[in-house]
C-alpha cells in the first residue's frame, strides 16, 4: 500500500441508524424475506483500507444501490469509489464479496459492482470481482487475506 | 569598624552565593529568602540591596534573574505584606522594566498584573504604565502570553483603579485600542471584549466611539470556530460589545444591515441576534432610517421557507418583535412602519396559491403579540381577508384560511387586556364561521374550526348568553349524530375547554342533556355506541365537585342495575374504567365516601341480608361483579385512614360479631324486606352470601392504607383462616390474599403474637389430604407478604418451604412451592395494593435462599424434576437482580446454567441461562466450566429452537464466546461452528440472521491472518 493517501481529505456522510425491528419481525410464525436493508446492513460498516472510516459514512455503498431478488436468489451491489483513479476500488470490491460470501446463505449469487462512470477501469474490476476463481485465488494470498479481515473485524 | 566590616562581609557571602548560582532558578532560594523576609531576618530593603548587582548588571541573563527573583519573592509574600509606598516602588521598577528585553518583558508584565491586583497603587503608577505602554509597548507584536497579560491588566486596571483612570482617560483609551487593535487570538479576544464592556459602561467615550467601535465591529460576525472556545461564546461577547453604548448605533447598524445581506447562515442569525438585543439600547431615532431596509430583509427571509434555515426564520423574528416593541412608543412611527408592513404582506395573505400563507401569518401573529392595540390593528387587517378567503375559497384553502384565526387567536391568551370581556374583531363572524363549519361532512375543516373554537375558549375572549347557547347546541348536534371518530375526540377536548370557560351555559345545555340521554339508555337497556361514547365524553367534562357526584352516582347505579339485570351490555364495564379514571384524578375524601364506598357497602350487606336478592346471588359469579369491585377497591386506594378506619371497624363487627348496623342502619327506601336478623345471620357467613362478602372485605384490607390500624387482629385472621378450608375456591382464594395483605400492613409485633397460630394452620392443612394444596398456597401467599414488608419470620417460612421442596413427592405442588421464590420478587401487586415494602428484599431474599435451594439442585440423588424445580426457583429470581450483583455468583450457578441450556422442557429457564451468558460473562472467560460442551449446546439452539427469542440469544452467545476465549480453544470447534452457523445464515427470522451472520464472520476470523 502507498505511503500516501489518494485521497486525503474525504467527505464524511451521516451513519444510518440502527435497524428497529417491526412486531411482524418479532413474530416467530412470519417469515422475513432477505431485502436490501439486510444486506446493506452486512457492508455498511466495513472499514475503508485507507481511512478509519466506514464505507457507509464515506458513501461508497448506499442502501438505494443494492438490490436483492428472492425470486431468482439474486443480490447485485453497486458501490462507488470516492475518488474515479481510486487503486483500492478492487481490494472495497472484494472485500464487499468477502463479506458477504460468509454472511448470506449461500442460495444467493453475488454481484458487486462499480457504480457505472464512477471508475476509471470500470470494467476491469468488474470483471475480477466477479471471477470466482479470481477471487478463490486472492483469499490464498496471506497478506491479502490479512487486510481483508482488518477491513471486516467489528463490520458488524 | 571591624563589627562593622564583618557584617558587611557576611552580607556579601550570601550575594557571592547568588552571583554564582544564578544560572538556574533553584540557586536564588526563593523560597529561603521568603522565609527569612516573613520571618524579620531580612527586611525587603536588604534583599533589594541585595539584589542590587543583578538588577543593574549589564549581562542580559543576571538582570532577568534579578527580575524574576524580585517577582517570584514578591509573590510568594503573604498578602497585603508590602505597604502602598513599596508596591508603588516596585511597580514603577517594574514599568520601567518594560523598556527592557523583550524577556524581561515577560516578567515586569506579570509583576505587574499581580502588584495591581493585590495591591493599591497610586494614580500615579497606573498614568505611568499607561504612558508607557502606549510609548513603549507594539502590543500587536509580543508573543500570545504577555499580550494576554497586558489585556488582564487592562482588566484589573478597569475593575480597580476606574477613579484613576478618568484622569487619564484619554491615553488610557487609546493605549487600550492600540494594544486590542488587530488581535487574533480567541482566548485574548474574549479578554478584550469583556473589558471592551466595562470601559464603554465606565468611561465616557467621546471622540473615540467610532476608533472603539471600529477595534470589536471588525470581527462581526464570528464565523471561525476556536479549539479553544465556542463560537458562541466569542459571538455572545462580540455582542455584548455591541449593545453596550447607544453611540455604536450610527456604526452598528450599517454594518448589521450589511451582514443581514449575507449568504452565510450564521452571519445573518448573528446579525439578527444583535439587532434584537441592540434594538432597545439603539432606540427609536437611531433606528428610524433604516426600518425599511431591515423590514425588507426581515421579510424576505421569513417568507423564504424554502431556502432559509429554521434558525434564520426563528431569527429574523425575534428582530422583529423587537423592533416593534422599541418604535411602539412612537406612534407614527409604529403606523407608519405597520402601513409599510401591511401593504408589503397583502398579496401573500390574499394569494393562497402563492403558499406563502403560513409564514405570512406568523409574521402577523409576532406582531400581533406585542400588544393588545397591535393585535386589534392586525386583526382588523387580516381577519376581512380571512373570512373572504372561508367564504368563497375552496376546501383546502379554507382549512388553510382557519388556521389564520387559529394562530392570531393563540396570541390573545399572552395580551395585557385592560377589559377582561375583551372581544375580538371579527369575532362574531369567525364563530359564526366555526359554527357552520361544525359538520361531520367535511372532516378535516370541522377538525380545523374545532381546533379554532379551542382556541377562542383557551384565549378567554368574551362571548355572550346567546353565542354560549348557539355553540351548545351546535356541540350537542355535533357529539349526538357524528360517527367519525376523529372529529368525535376532537369535540370531545373543545367541548371540555368550553365546559370550563362557560360551566354554566354547557352545564344547561349541554351536560344535563347528555346526561339524561345516557339515562335513558343505560335504564332502558338499549345502550348503543353513542351511548357509550357519551358515557366516555361526560367524563372529560366534570368540572366541579357537583358533576363530578352526579356522574359518581348515576354510574354506580348502573352497575348495580347492570349487576342484577345481568344485561349483556358493556356500560357497566365502561362506567367501572371511567369511575376508576375519576377517583385516580385526585377526588375530594368526603365525595369518595358518599357516592362510591358508602353505597357499596351497603349495597353489598342488604343483598346479603334481603331475601329478594336471593336468586340473583345463588346465580352470580365473581366475574359478574369485577366491575362493583374494581371501584370499590379503586376507591379504597385513595381513601383517607381515618375514612377507611371506619369502614374497617364496621366490616371488623360484622365478621367478628355479625353486627351490620355500622353498615346498614336501615334498609333502603325501595326495599320492603325486614331483615329478619335471627333467620339471616345463619345464611349470612354461608354460601354464596359469603362468596360476595368477601369481595367486598377483600378490596378493602388489599387495598387499603398499609397505616390503618387494625382492631381484633387475632380474631380477624382467625376468621379469615377460617375461610381458607372454605368449600368454595373463590372464597379460598379471597380469604388467602386478604391474609397476605393483612400480615403484609401490620407491624412485627402484631404479626410475631399470631405467627404460631399461622404456623400451626399452615402444618394441619398440609397434613390433611383434602386441604394440602390450600396449606401451600397459605404458606406461599404468607411468604411473599413477610418477605416484601421485611419481616424476620418469612426465614422460617423460607426453610418450610425448602423442605417441602426437598421432601414432597407430588411434582405439581413442588413446582408451585418453587414458584414462590420467583413470585415474591414480582412488584406488580405492591403497586396496586398499597402494600408495605421492605428496602433491597430482592437481594436478601436471593442471598438467604440460594445455598439451600443450589444444595438441592446438586443434590445427586434427586430426578429430574425435582432438581428441575430448584432451577426454577433460582433462574426465576436472576432476572430481577442488577447484573453487577450477579457477576460474583456466576461461578456458583454456571453447573445451573448448563443444565438449563440442555432442559428443553422449560423453555423459560433456557432464556434466562442465554440471558445470563450475555450479560453476566463480559469479560471474564473462565465463567463456563466446559466451554466445548456450551458451544455446541448453544450451536444447537440457534439451529433448532423454536422459539425466536432462544435462538437469536443462542447466536448472540456464541458471537459472545468467539470474543472471550482464546484462539487455542476454540479452533477446535471452529470449522463445526461455521459450517453449522451456515444453515442459521437462512433463518425465517431476521433479527435471528443479523445475529448469525456476526456470529459465523467472528468464528471464521479465528485463527486467520489479522
Amino acid at each position: 500500500m502507498s505511503l500516501f493517501l489518494e485521497n486525503a481529505n474525504p467527505l464524511i456522510f451521516e451513519k444510518a441508524n440502527k435497524r428497529e425491528f417491526s412486531a411482524d419481525e418479532m413474530n416467530d410464525a412470519i417469515y422475513d424475506e432477505v431485502d436490501a436493508r439486510e444486506v446493506y446492513d452486512l457492508i455498511r460498516g466495513i472499514k475503508d483500507p485507507e481511512h478509519p472510516l466506514t464505507l457507509e459514512e464515506l458513501n461508497v455503498v448506499e442502501e438505494d444501490k443494492v438490490v436483492v431478488d428472492n425470486k431468482r436468489n439474486l443480490i447485485t451491489i453497486h458501490f462507488t469509489p470516492t475518488i474515479d483513479h481510486c487503486s483500492m476500488a478492487t481490494l472495497i470490491g472484494l472485500t464487499i464479496v468477502v463479506k458477504l460470501l460468509r454472511c448470506l446463505p449461500s442460495r444467493f449469487k453475488i454481484d458487486v459492482r462499480i457504480t457505472e462512470g464512477r471508475h476509471a477501469t470500470e470494467e476491469a474490476i468488474n470483471k475480477q470481482l466477479n471471477d470466482k476463481e479470481r477471487v478463490s485465488a486472492a483469499l490464498e494470498n496471506p497478506n491479502l487475506l490479512q487486510v481483508i479481515n482488518q477491513c471486516l473485524i467489528g463490520s458488524l | 569598624m571591624i563589627d562593622e566590616s564583618v557584617e558587611k562581609r557576611g552580607h556579601s557571602e550570601p550575594t557571592v552565593d547568588i552571583e554564582q548560582s544564578d544560572r538556574c532558578d533553584s540557586m536564588i532560594n526563593v523560597n529561603e529568602c521568603v522565609h527569612s523576609i516573613i520571618s524579620k531576618q531580612l527586611t525587603i530593603d536588604e534583599f533589594v540591596v541585595k539584589l542590587e548587582h543583578l538588577l543593574t548588571s549589564t549581562k542580559l541573563e543576571n538582570r532577568f534573574n534579578g527580575v524574576n527573583s524580585l517577582y517570584s519573592v514578591i509573590k510568594r509574600l503573604p498578602k497585603d505584606y508590602l505597604n502602598e509606598n513599596e508596591a508603588n516602588h516596585f511597580s514603577r521598577f517594574f514599568i520601567i522594566r518594560l523598556h527592557d528585553q523583550y524577556s524581561i518583558v515577560n516578567v515586569a508584565l506579570k509583576a505587574i498584573h499581580f502588584l495591581f491586583k493585590n495591591y493599591h497603587v497610586s494614580n500615579e503608577i497606573t498614568a505611568l504604565f499607561t504612558t508607557t505602554l502606549n510609548a513603549e509597548i507594539q502590543v500587536a507584536s509580543q508573543p500570545l502570553e504577555d499580550r494576554f497579560i497586558i489585556y488582564q491588566i487592562f482588566g484589573i486596571l478597569l475593575e480597580n483603579y476606574i477613579e484613576d483612570l478618568k484622569q487619564i482617560k484619554s491615553d488610557f483609551l487609546i493605549g487600550f485600542i492600540q494594544a486590542a487593535e488587530g488581535e487574533r487570538d480567541p482566548r485574548c479576544l474574549l479578554v478584550i471584549f469583556h473589558t471592551f464592556v466595562k470601559i464603554t459602561e465606565n468611561l465616557s467615550l467621546g471622540h473615540l466611539d467610532e476608533e472603539m467601535f471600529e477595534l470589536v465591529g471588525c470581527y462581526f460576525p464570528v464565523t471561525y470556530n476556536p479549539y479553544t472556545l465556542t463560537r458562541e461564546e466569542l459571538s455572545e461577547a462580540l455582542l455584548n460589545c455591541f449593545k453596550a453604548s447607544p453611540s455604536f448605533a450610527p456604526y452598528a447598524i450599517p454594518l448589521i444591515i450589511e451582514k443581514l445581506e449575507s449568504d452565510l447562515d450564521t452571519s445573518k442569525i448573528d446579525a439578527y441576534d444583535v439587532l434584537s438585543r441592540c434594538c432597545s439600547v439603539y432606540g427609536i431615532k437611531q433606528l428610524e432610517p433604516f426600518i425599511p431596509i431591515i423590514w425588507t430583509n426581515i421579510r424576505n427571509d421569513s417568507l423564504k421557507s424554502y431556502s432559509a434555515t429554521s434558525g434564520q426564520i426563528v431569527a429574523a423574528l425575534n428582530a422583529l418583535e423587537a423592533i416593534i416593541k422599541t418604535i411602539h412608543s412612537n406612534s407614527k412611527t409604529l403606523n407608519e412602519f405597520l402601513e409599510l408592513v401591511f401593504k408589503d404582506l397583502e398579496p401573500t395573505l390574499r394569494k393562497i396559491e402563492l403558499c406563502l400563507l403560513k409564514p405570512t401569518v406568523k409574521i402577523f401573529k409576532i406582531i400581533a403579540s406585542c400588544g393588545a392595540d397591535l393585535y386589534e390593528k392586525v386583526a382588523k387587517f387580516v381577519y376581512p381577508v380571512a373570512l373572504e378567503h372561508c367564504s368563497f375559497r375552496s376546501k383546502i384553502e379554507k382549512v388553510d384560511a382557519f388556521e389564520i384565526f387559529n394562530e392570531l387567536f393563540s396570541v390573545v391568551s399572552n395580551l395585557k387586556l385592560e377589559n377582561i370581556e375583551y372581544k375580538s374583531p371579527h369575532q362574531e363572524s369567525i364563530l359564526l364561521l366555526c359554527l357552520s363549519s361544525l359538520s361531520p361532512e367535511d372532516s378535516d375543516l370541522c377538525i380545523t374550526a374545532l381546533r379554532t373554537l379551542e382556541t377562542m375558549f383557551s384565549a378567554t375572549l368574551s362571548l355572550s348568553n346567546e353565542e354560549q347557547v348557539s355553540i351548545s347546541h351546535k356541540f350537542l348536534d355535533l357529539i349526538m349524530k357524528n360517527e367519525n371518530d376523529k372529529i368525535l375526540c376532537k369535540s370531545r377536548q373543545v367541548l371540555q375547554k368550553f365546559v370550563f370557560r362557560c360551566p354554566q351555559t354547557s352545564r344547561d345545555h349541554i351536560l344535563s342533556i347528555l346526561f339524561a340521554k345516557v339515562k335513558n339508555d343505560c335504564l332502558s337497556g338499549k345502550s348503543s355506541p353513542l351511548s357509550l361514547q357519551l358515557i366516555d365524553t361526560l367524563k372529560y367534562c366534570l368540572v366541579d365537585d357537583s358533576l363530578k357526584c352526579d356522574y359518581l352516582s348515576f354510574g354506580m347505579q348502573i352497575i348495580f342495575e347492570s349487576l342484577k339485570a345481568k344485561n349483556e351490555s358493556k356500560t357497566n364495564v365502561i362506567f367501572s374504567q371511567n369511575i376508576i379514571d375519576v377517583i385516580n384524578d385526585d377526588l375530594d375524601d368526603n365525595i369518595l365516601c358518599d357516592q362510591i364506598v358508602d353505597p357499596v357497602m351497603k349495597a353489598v350487606t342488604h343483598m346479603c341480608l334481603c331475601n329478594d336478592d336471593e336468586d340473583f346471588i345463588e346465580n352470580a359469579s365473581c366475574l359478574d361483579f369485577k366491575p362493583l369491585f374494581d371501584v370499590t377497591s379503586a376507591a379504597f386506594r385513595k381513601l383517607s385512614i381515618e375514612r377507611t378506619k371506619q369502614f374497617v371497624d364496621a366490616v371488623i363487627a360484622l365478621l367478628l360479631l355479625h353486627s351490620y348496623t355500622q353498615l346498614l342502619p336501615q334498609p333502603p327506601p325501595i326495599c320492603h324486606c325486614d331483615l329478619n336478623v335471627n333467620m339471616k345471620m345463619q345464611l349470612f357467613l354461608n354460601e354464596p352470601y359469603i362468596r360476595i362478602l368477601m369481595q367486598l372485605v377483600h378490596s378493602l384490607f388489599c387495598h387499603m392504607n398499609c397505616n390503618v390500624v387494625i382492631p381484633y387482629y387475632d380474631g380477624l385472621l382467625q376468621k379469615m383462616l377460617n375461610f381458607v378450608e372454605n368449600d368454595s375456591e373463590e372464597v379460598s382464594k379471597l380469604s388467602l390474599d386478604v391474609i397476605a395483605s393483612l400480615v403484609n400492613k401490620t407491624n412485627d409485633e402484631q404479626v410475631s403474637s399470631v405467627f404460631d397460630n399461622l404456623m400451626k394452620s399452615i402444618i394441619n392443612l398440609i397434613h390433611s389430604q383434602e386441604f394440602k394444596r390450600r396449606g401451600i398456597d397459605l404458606l406461599i401467599a404468607l411468604y411473599r407478604a413477610m418477605v416484601t414488608s421485611g419481616k424476620r419470620e418469612s426465614e422460617q417460612l423460607a426453610s418450610m418451604l425448602l423442605s417441602f421442596l426437598n421432601k414432597e413427592d407430588d411434582k405439581i405442588l413442588v413446582i408451585n412451592a418453587a414458584n414462590a421464590f420467583v413470585l415474591v420478587h414480582n412488584e406488580n401487586h405492591i403497586n396496586e395494593s398499597n402494600a408495605r415494602v421492605s428496602v433491597f428484599y430482592h437481594q436478601k431474599v436471593y442471598f438467604q435462599t440460594l445455598p439451600a435451594l443450589m444444595q438441592g439442585f446438586t443434590n445427586e440423588d434427586y430426578p429430574k424434576w425435582r432438581k428441575q424445580a430448584f432451577a426454577i426457583a433460582i433462574l426465576g429470581q436472576l432476572k430481577y437482580l442488577s447484573n453487577n450483583l450477579l457477576k460474583t455468583e456466576f461461578k456458583k450457578i454456571r453447573s445451573l446454567i448448563n443444565f438449563s441450556l440442555e432442559d428443553s422442557t422449560n423453555v423459560e429457564n433456557q432464556v434466562i441461562a442465554l440471558d445470563c451468558i450475555l450479560h453476566l460473562m463480559d469479560s471474564d472467560s473462565s465463567l463456563l466450566s466446559n466451554v466445548e460442551s456450551t458451544v455446541f449446546q448453544l450451536l444447537y439452539l440457534t439451529k433448532n429452537s423454536t422459539l425466536l427469542k432462544i435462538r437469536h440469544k443462542a447466536a448472540e452467545c456464541l458471537a459472545l464466546v468467539a470474543n472471550l476465549y482464546s484462539e487455542r480453544t476454540l479452533l477446535p470447534l471452529r470449522n463445526q461452528v461455521v459450517n453449522d452457523l451456515k444453515f442459521c445464515l437462512d433463518d425465517k427470522k431476521r433479527l435471528v440472521r443479523y445475529a448469525a451472520a456476526e456470529a459465523r464472520l467472528k468464528w471464521i476470523l479465528i485463527g486467520q491472518p489479522k
